[in-house]
């Protein structure tokens, strides 16, 4: 080291408060997304089908998108934009031609997506049947999505602009808080708040998403579970029904008991969690109008040749005008019925009267719960405490809430019971009991579901039958 | 051992020439072996100091987007954002890789390796089969802590505690599974590689010091060694059991950490995930994980103390004031070491009652330690101190030692504890302790002994550069934290502008991230000279440093068997400035003069 | 000449460090967060004692080591002072800095034991449950009648029979709230609304951390841990917004009021953020209560 004298020391000693001028600068990008980011197109299946047989036990952390690929296996239909599933069968079509193995097993079948099991010896047609239209499917696909995906991402980024600058494309977004300013202000709350678990699209799928069961909520199919419109569900194909505002602002300030979904009550109603709301209105219609265009395209009744644009419009304008405009109007928000005097009520305000009348309502909702037209133990084996799994809409996995635990997802009130009775849950299993039932035998189970918890509150025959043997 | 031994091993030796492969990748020389730790400890040391800076770009710009890394490590859908699991795993894995794969490696492993037959006067270590092992061990865990970075989920990210059941839990955190048993499996190894040290150091130094090497005439290092490694002989199998029981309920599904979640309901419920009702006992992990780390903490700075008392004696040409306080200071650290691990958990939920107790084993632990500074106060005066890289290096780790030790207390302090527990102070603190001491130590040891590991001398200016920047820009990442730590800021936090009563001290936040990416940066400039004097450094002769203890007899670097003819002692290893002589030092192995007194002195 | 420079660097740094505490103090939000509770004031002044001694201690050590370092530059040709120590002074340096220690760590008995000794807790004004969870606080506020029913004969260091069972056991009329810590201001300094709460965990550890109380206690799963603090130097802090119908705390006291978490708990650690609402008075707070009973029963949209 002799060339390097004490001098070039001390001159590079000179130069290093430069670097740290220089270091001062560079992170400096602030707290949005950055300008040339844009939405990433849609690349994993949508859940077309349901399997018919209920899972069984939990999916492993981390293995949500494994879990969704899995489905056509148990027997479930996806459509799969990048054509990745049927590619996975193709492989194991051929493996099977290859090695001549005809065999199948029944879960062989599902695996392999055939029909019905065949024959052994008509097994080698069945499956190059397969093969081949396993191949001509991967080519429409591949294909289709050559000409489909640019044109949608352009027409989406026209209508819906970049994370950095969302806008809604329609007419009267700014009316309904819609506006590109609550939305720039929205995306910068949401990157900072929900990203890493919902995504940049609102797919439910960020970095911390598949670790998390519940699954964080997937916004692109249009749903939330917990909300109080009388629109007509149905999926994302044909239902109506979104979240009112009020219902999102609820969730996002009670968070969701039992799930990773923390409670943001903390946030500025106005300044935070106001426009928060307006953008995952956003990302839910985006991702709604990208699942449904593709959904028309690729799907078994689809259109390969539609035009993008005018499809893309079309979906959008219904999923506005059919979906968030009524269901932002108080015109559609569930009624209550008449409230009876002792609903709603602590112990300590129920006069004696209230006392024996709302012990007669628990003692009919009961018997609406196991054996009246509810029958809502069909679902909530022994009050929810025997659950099984089910798949949800999204192909993720629900279970029917435990009545005797006291948590519930919803929000406890009086009145989230009444609503999730009145029009079920969204997504999930549970369904609406408006059309079986008056509102004065909803407010008897909710009396019922409000006292189970309590051992104490529940009459003693009907204890008894919550809590008898063995069940304490 | 009887010199006749050493002349036939050393004749043996001549005969054998190994090759390559035996001499220096599967070698049984402990120098060679003690290098070998040092390089992979100094290799993890920037692996470690990388993942620290991930840490400090977060805290100090927490919104932003990590420069050019962001679009690539999360592209897509993450948003190019750093999500909050991966920013845990950036601190639990700096904080695994610099204590188990940096600190103790180097302290332990290579400069225990390197110094103890050398200073002791032996041809080598007791065991050098098992030696050759100790070292192999470490890969396992370099493996499995390496590969957790690409398992799915991530690395462990529980803290480098892994208090359960977070850690325990697989749906706890994504981190909580595949990486965190990799990272089980690897701090097991490493427990191997440690314990096998550890058999090997205290038998070495018990039976093969060289005639006249008295006990109480071992250089502080080696006293250091000695008692560092009966201190995780004595601790490591309990770690190692913790290790395993962790493994086994991340395995095999038994519940030795899983509690009820309540007493008499059933596990505990992360979602839709339910834990069976287990009956174990999260705070039992913490119990045996600190009785193990809290004797670590002084493996990581006892071996440190040793070298640096050798170091200051040496080029302040003065004896060490006080041999025998300093041997029983040392002794005294980790004897009380043993009984203050609940210091760890006085907010735990520990009974109360026990923090009293181990609140005032843990103040009186200060003694010792404040006794170890007097002395070292006490041989720098009415010195002649030469500046050196090493004694500058070893003068920052006095002086940063005090503010380590000092700030200690009040976390000692139960009742200022509550307050302060996991907050910023003991983020302070522990720095100053485990970077400011440990790390400067082991600077100063590796200019000192690089001479004798390879020959060359290293490059003094650069060294001093190296230096000066470290300590200053040492002191503005790490003192700071003082301040955020009196203002309550809580440790481990993604996001602290969450939090309406950090807002004021974000700008020490960014202050000492701006700080903590230089410091990086000049690490390069040791890195450099490091390489560049390996090859191309002066020639360093046999004792350059004019030092008296015994390495410095064997030829530079010392070949297979260390010695050329076995070395006597004479007298204790600090006689500098001694009347006796007539240069300023006089080594352990040079006779007396006839007719002189024997020097022999306890104080 | 030059050598000494080290001395001056050494010296620079470490006066700087130094210079660093002497004005923290004085710069707004740099230093302890205003105390609120009043066994706060004992765990300041202990600090501060702390302070005092290891500040002392520093500044002595570092200060005879940069003189040493700036007086004894080597002088070519010099032998050192040679001496192998000085037992007098061994023991002088053991001595006193041990008589120091042990002062300090007797003087933190009391405090501690009065702030988490089981046994020393005082009689609680207000009781309720908290649990905590991947990622936020669950609280459980018993009815007014409740709470007076659960104090009714609570002696020092001995809950009721009454409270013990509503712990294990909860009640219809409970009030549940996520993030919100309720309390009110006692009637003067001398009775703060002593609080006294049961804190579980439902899933890992958390913390659960008042800076402003001065109180930290671990959430453990598998165990329920009494815990007290109160309001005593906290002044009402929160008023009756009649636009939302419902409580906010005033904007210029919210750095005063954070409920924070204080032990690694997952990805969420930092999201667990509550806030402490002190009302002006028992009435208040009962007013309050009865709001939030009333909008947990609500039944009309």
């Amino acid at each position: 080291m002799a060339g390097l004298t004490k001098k070039t020391a001390v001159r590079a000693g000179a130069a290093f408060p430069l670097v740290l001028l220089g270091l001062l600068t560079l992170p400096g990008c602030g707290d949005s997304y950055p300008k040339d980011l844009n939405y990433p197109p849609r690349t994993d299946p949508i859940v077309i089908e349901l399997p018919k047989v209920q899972p069984t036990y939990l999916d492993a952390p981390g293995q949500l998108a494994h879990w969704i690929d899995s489905i056509p296996e148990k027997g479930g239909r996806l459509i799969d934009p990048t054509a990745g599933v049927e590619k996975v069968q193709l492989a194991k079509v051929e493996e099977h031609l290859s090695k001549s193995r005809f065999d199948l097993s029944d879960e062989e079948v599902h695996e392999l997506g055939l029909a019905s099991k065949p024959e052994k010896d008509s097994a080698q047609e069945a499956l190059e049947a397969r093969r081949d239209s396993l191949k001509k499917r991967i080519e429409t696909i591949t294909a289709t999505m050559k000409g489909v995906a640019p044109k949608l991402s352009a027409v989406l980024k026209d209508r819906f602009g970049t994370p950095a600058a969302p806008k809604v494309g329609v007419d009267d977004a700014d009316a309904f808080g819609l506006d590109t300013t609550t939305l720039a202000e929205g995306s910068k709350l949401y990157r900072r708040h929900c990203l890493h678990c919902h995504g940049l699209t609102g797919d439910g799928r960020g970095p911390t998403g598949p670790w998390v069961n519940p699954h964080p909520r997937d916004y692109r199919q249009g749903q939330f579970k917990f909300t109080s419109t009388t629109m007509s569900a149905g999926g994302f194909t044909s239902g109506s029904r979104k979240a009112r505002r009020e219902d999102l602002l609820r969730t996002l300030k009670q968070g969701i008991e039992g799930t990773s979904m923390p409670s943001f009550a903390l946030l500025d109603e106005q300044n935070e969690l106001r426009p928060l709301i307006s953008y995952v209105i956003h990302l839910s219609m985006r991702g709604q109008v990208e699942l449904s265009v593709l959904n028309d395209i690729l799907g078994r009744e689809g259109d390969p040749d539609a035009d993008v644009e005018e499809l893309a419009d079309k979906k959008l304008k219904a999923i506005w005008n059919a979906g968030w405009k009524p269901s932002f109007s108080a015109a559609h928000a569930i009624e209550v019925g008449t409230v009876p005097s002792y609903t709603g009520k602590t112990l300590g305000q129920l006069s004696p009267d209230e006392k024996v009348q709302l012990d007669e309502s628990i003692k009919r909702g009961f018997q609406q719960f196991t054996t009246g037209t509810a029958s809502c133990r069909s679902c909530h084996n022994d009050f929810g405490r025997a659950n099984d799994y089910r798949y949800d809409e999204w192909g993720t996995i629900s279970r029917p809430a435990n009545l005797t635990a006291g948590l519930y997802r919803g929000g406890r009130r009086p009145l989230d019971l009444y609503y999730r009775i009145h029009s079920g849950i969204n997504g999930a299993g549970m369904t609406a009991f408006s059309g079986a039932l008056r509102p004065e035998d909803i407010w008897d189970i909710v009396n019922f579901l409000e006292a189970m918890p309590y051992k104490n509150m529940l009459p003693p025959d009907v204890k008894a039958q919550v809590y008898g043997k063995g069940k304490d | 051992m009887s010199s006749a031994d050493h002349a036939h091993i050393a004749t043996t030796h001549e005969h054998h020439e190994l090759g390559f492969l035996r001499k220096y990748i599967f070698s049984e020389d402990h120098k060679i072996i003690g290098i070998q730790f040092m390089f992979s400890g100094i290799i993890m040391f920037f692996l470690g100091g990388l993942l620290a800076l991930g840490v400090r770009t977060q805290l100090g710009w927490p919104h932003a987007e990590i420069p050019l890394l962001g679009q690539w490590l999360w592209p897509g859908n993450a948003g190019h954002r750093m999500p909050p699991e991966f920013y845990n795993m950036l601190f639990s894995m700096h904080a695994s890789v610099m204590i188990f794969l940096v600190i103790i490696p180097l302290l332990t492993g290579a400069f225990g390796n390197f110094t103890i037959p050398l200073m002791i006067g032996a041809k080598d270590m007791a065991f050098p089969k098992l030696n050759m092992m100790s070292y192999w061990f470490m890969w396992p865990a370099f493996a499995t802590l390496l590969a957790s970075f690409f398992v799915d989920g991530g690395a462990a990210a529980a803290g480098w505690t892994s208090y359960p059941t977070l850690a325990d839990v697989e749906f706890a955190a994504p981190n909580s599974g595949w990486g965190q048993r990799l990272w089980l499996i690897g701090l097991i190894s490493i427990g191997v590689s440690s314990m096998a040290g550890s058999v090997n150091y205290i038998t070495t130094i018990i039976n093969m010091r060289a005639p006249g090497m008295t006990l109480f005439r071992m250089p502080m290092t080696i006293w250091a060694m000695f008692i560092t490694a009966i201190l995780q002989a004595m601790a490591l199998p309990v770690l190692t059991v913790a290790l395993i029981l962790q493994l086994l309920d991340k395995t095999i599904g038994t519940c030795f950490f899983l509690p009820n979640w309540a007493p008499g309901q059933g596990g505990v419920s992360i979602g839709n995930y339910q834990t069976p009702p287990g009956g174990g006992q999260p705070l039992l992990w913490q119990h045996l994980f600190w009785f193990y780390s809290h004797p670590a903490v002084y493996i990581m700075i006892l071996p440190a103390m040793g070298m640096v008392s050798d170091i200051i004696a040496t080029f302040a040409r003065k004896p060490i004031f006080g041999y025998r306080p300093m041997v029983y200071s040392l002794a005294g650290i980790a004897g009380l070491g043993f009984i203050v691990w609940g210091h760890h958990m006085f907010q735990s939920g520990m009974d109360p009652r026990l923090g009293t107790g181990f609140m005032i084993a843990t103040i009186m632990i200060a003694l010792p330690s404040a006794v170890k500074v007097f002395n070292w106060l006490g041989t720098l005066w009415g010195s002649n101190i030469h500046y050196t890289t090493p004694m500058l290096n070893a003068l920052a780790f006095v002086s940063m030692f005090v503010i380590g030790g000092l700030s200690g207390i009040f976390m000692a302090a139960t009742p200022v504890d509550i307050a302060i527990h996991d907050t910023y102070f003991i983020v302070g603190h522990l720095h100053y302790v485990l970077f400011m001491s440990s790390i400067f130590g082991i600077f100063a040891a590796i200019y000192y002994w690089f001479p004798k590991m390879f020959g060359r001398m290293m490059n003094d200016t650069w060294g001093k550069v190296h230096f000066v920047l470290t300590f200053l820009f040492s002191n503005g990442v790490f003192f700071p934290m003082h301040i955020t730590g009196s203002r309550l800021h809580p440790r481990r936090y993604f996001d602290p502008t969450q939090y309406r009563f950090l807002d004021e001290v974000q700008g020490l936040n960014t202050f000492m991230s701006i700080c903590a990416i230089c410091l990086g940066l000049v690490q390069l400039i040791f890195l450099v000279n490091f390489a560049y004097s390996l090859f191309r450094g002066p020639k360093g002769g046999l004792n350059p440093w004019h030092s008296n203890t015994l390495e410095w007899t064997a030829p530079s670097p010392p070949p297979h068997g260390n010695f050329e003819t076995p070395p006597v002692v004479y007298r204790g290893p600090y006689e500098y400035g001694s009347p006796e002589s007539d240069k300023d030092y006089l080594p352990q192995t040079e006779p007396p003069r006839p007719g002189a007194a024997p020097a022999t002195h306890a104080h | 000449m030059q050598q000494k420079l080290w001395a001056v660097l050494f010296g620079g740094v470490l006066a700087a460090a130094a210079g660093l505490f002497v004005v923290a103090p004085f710069i707004e939000g740099w230093w302890l967060p205003k105390n609120l509770c009043s066994f706060g004031p004992e765990v300041d002044h202990l600090f501060y004692l702390i302070l005092a001694f290891t500040g002392f201690f520093y500044l002595l050590t570092e200060g005879i080591m940069v003189y040493a370092m700036w007086k004894y530059v080597a002088r070519p040709g010099e032998k050192s002072a040679y001496t192998h120590g000085s037992h007098k002074l061994e023991m002088l340096w053991t001595v006193v800095p041990a008589l120091i220690l042990l002062f300090i760590a007797f003087a933190q008995v009391s405090a501690w034991s009065d702030i988490k000794y089981q046994s020393r807790m005082p009689a609680p004004d207000q009781v309720f449950e908290l649990t905590a969870r991947q990622f936020e606080w669950r609280f459980r506020y018993p009815t007014a009648e409740q709470n007076a029913l659960m104090l009714k004969g609570w002696e020092k260091g001995k809950e009721t029979d009454e409270a013990a069972a509503w712990q294990r056991e909860p009640h219809a009329d409970d009030i549940h709230l996520v993030n919100e810590v309720h309390t009110w201001k006692g009637p003067d300094k001398d009775h703060p609304t002593r609080v006294r709460f049961y804190l579980k965990s439902r899933d890992v550890i958390h913390s659960f951390f008042l800076p402003n109380m001065r109180i930290k206690q671990d959430a453990l799963p598998g165990k329920v841990i009494p815990v007290w603090f109160d309001s005593g130097f906290a002044d009402g802090n929160c008023h009756y917004d009649e636009k939302a119908n419902t409580w906010v705390v005033d904007p210029d006291k919210v750095s005063q009021s954070e409920l924070a978490c204080a032990e690694l708990c997952g990805w969420g650690h930092y999201k667990m953020r509550g806030i402490v609402y002190v009302h002006e008075n028992k009435a208040d707070y009962e007013k309050w209560l009865a709001h939030a009973s009333a909008e947990e029963h609500r039944t009309k949209p």
